[in-house]
């Protein structure tokens, strides 16, 4: 965090105290507004929306997947499935194409974004979900940021009762896979 | 399903508009950024907006130019100007917009000027 500010200049400061606060006050206690909704179409809307952005990557698809209905908030698990999309995008300069898939256990629907960029060393990778850290802040491949989107996005999926999990390789790429339960057929 | 009230973060500093995204997100909010006015003009072309904050020096597309096409196309949500600018009335004042956040500002201040316009934005929301 410290570096985040340093880095921010005083300009930030207090917009970054401010938000470790409000992130401090929201943890566990998110407010959703959920609905019935089928993740793949998530998935869809993701890429899409990537795709369609000015620094459009079209290395990013949606591959063959399995029909999965969870009761989310939809923007917000929208927000998240982007930021991993978007993430494995800014980390894969020019290298490898970037596969979303959607599939599901006898428990979770998981969405899947697996691409072959530059991966998160090791020694790195317990800290990566920490608010204003940055994995590769002060390397070649530091592509700016502050920190915030991948605490954010485990948050989310944390108050759906789901998680955020990743495996990376440095030099290889990385897969991160949000999972959250799949909806009852009674609507719970 | 209600859907959340959508505020349009026009801002080219990525590092603030990463912070006022996840803040106003926090803050129980559906957010859309753009890095430049012609960003933002696509975004709204997606989605109409509730509020706009709008930094006014800008690559691409700056702030009195966005604000002028809004005004020529004829669909002009409230603006707050964000501004570094000695005399941040001014700003507003030249485009029109309805208030105005000097740089740096606080969660405070963004959040007094948020709910002038978009009023009780959820009974949970932590909005102090």
């Amino acid at each position: 965090m410290l570096e985040a500010i340093s880095r921010a200049s005083d300009r930030m400061q207090s917009l970054i105290a401010d938000l470790m606060d409000l992130a401090s006050i929201t943890e566990g206690r998110l407010a959703l507004r959920r609905e019935r909704v089928d993740l793949v179409e998530i998935a869809r809307a993701a890429v899409h929306q990537v795709r369609s952005a000015p620094a459009a990557s079209h290395r990013v698809a949606v591959v063959a997947s399995e029909a999965a209905t969870v009761l989310v908030d939809r923007p917000r698990v929208e927000h998240v499935a982007r930021q991993l999309v978007e993430n494995a995008v800014r980390y894969s300069p020019g290298r490898g194409g970037i596969e979303v898939e959607v599939r599901r256990d006898h428990r979770n629907a998981i969405l899947r974004v697996r691409d072959e960029g530059i991966g998160i060393p090791a020694e790195r990778q317990g800290r990566i979900f920490e608010p204003f850290y940055r994995a590769h802040a002060g390397t070649p491949h530091d592509f700016g940021g502050v920190g915030i989107g991948l605490y954010l996005a485990r948050q989310i999926a944390l108050a759906h009762g789901g998680d955020i999990r990743f495996e990376s390789a440095e030099g290889v790429g990385s897969t991160f896979e949000m999972r959250l339960p799949i909806a009852g057929e009674d609507g719970s | 399903v209600t859907a959340r009230p959508l505020v349009l973060v026009v801002e080219d500093d990525s590092d603030l508009r990463e912070l006022l995204g996840a803040i106003l997100s926090l803050m129980d909010l559906d957010v859309m950024s753009a890095a430049n006015g012609l960003e933002g003009l696509s975004a709204i072309d997606r989605r109409t907006p509730a509020l706009v904050l709008l930094d006014m020096r800008m690559p691409v597309m700056d702030g009195w130019e966005f604000a002028r096409e809004l005004d020529r196309r004829g669909m002009r949500p409230p603006i707050v100007v964000i501004t570094a600018a000695p005399d941040p009335s001014e700003a507003a004042a030249d485009i029109g917009a309805e208030g105005w956040l000097g740089k740096p500002f606080d969660l405070h201040e963004l959040s007094a000027i948020v709910r002038r316009f978009i009023g009780d934005i959820h009974q949970d929301a932590p909005l102090h």
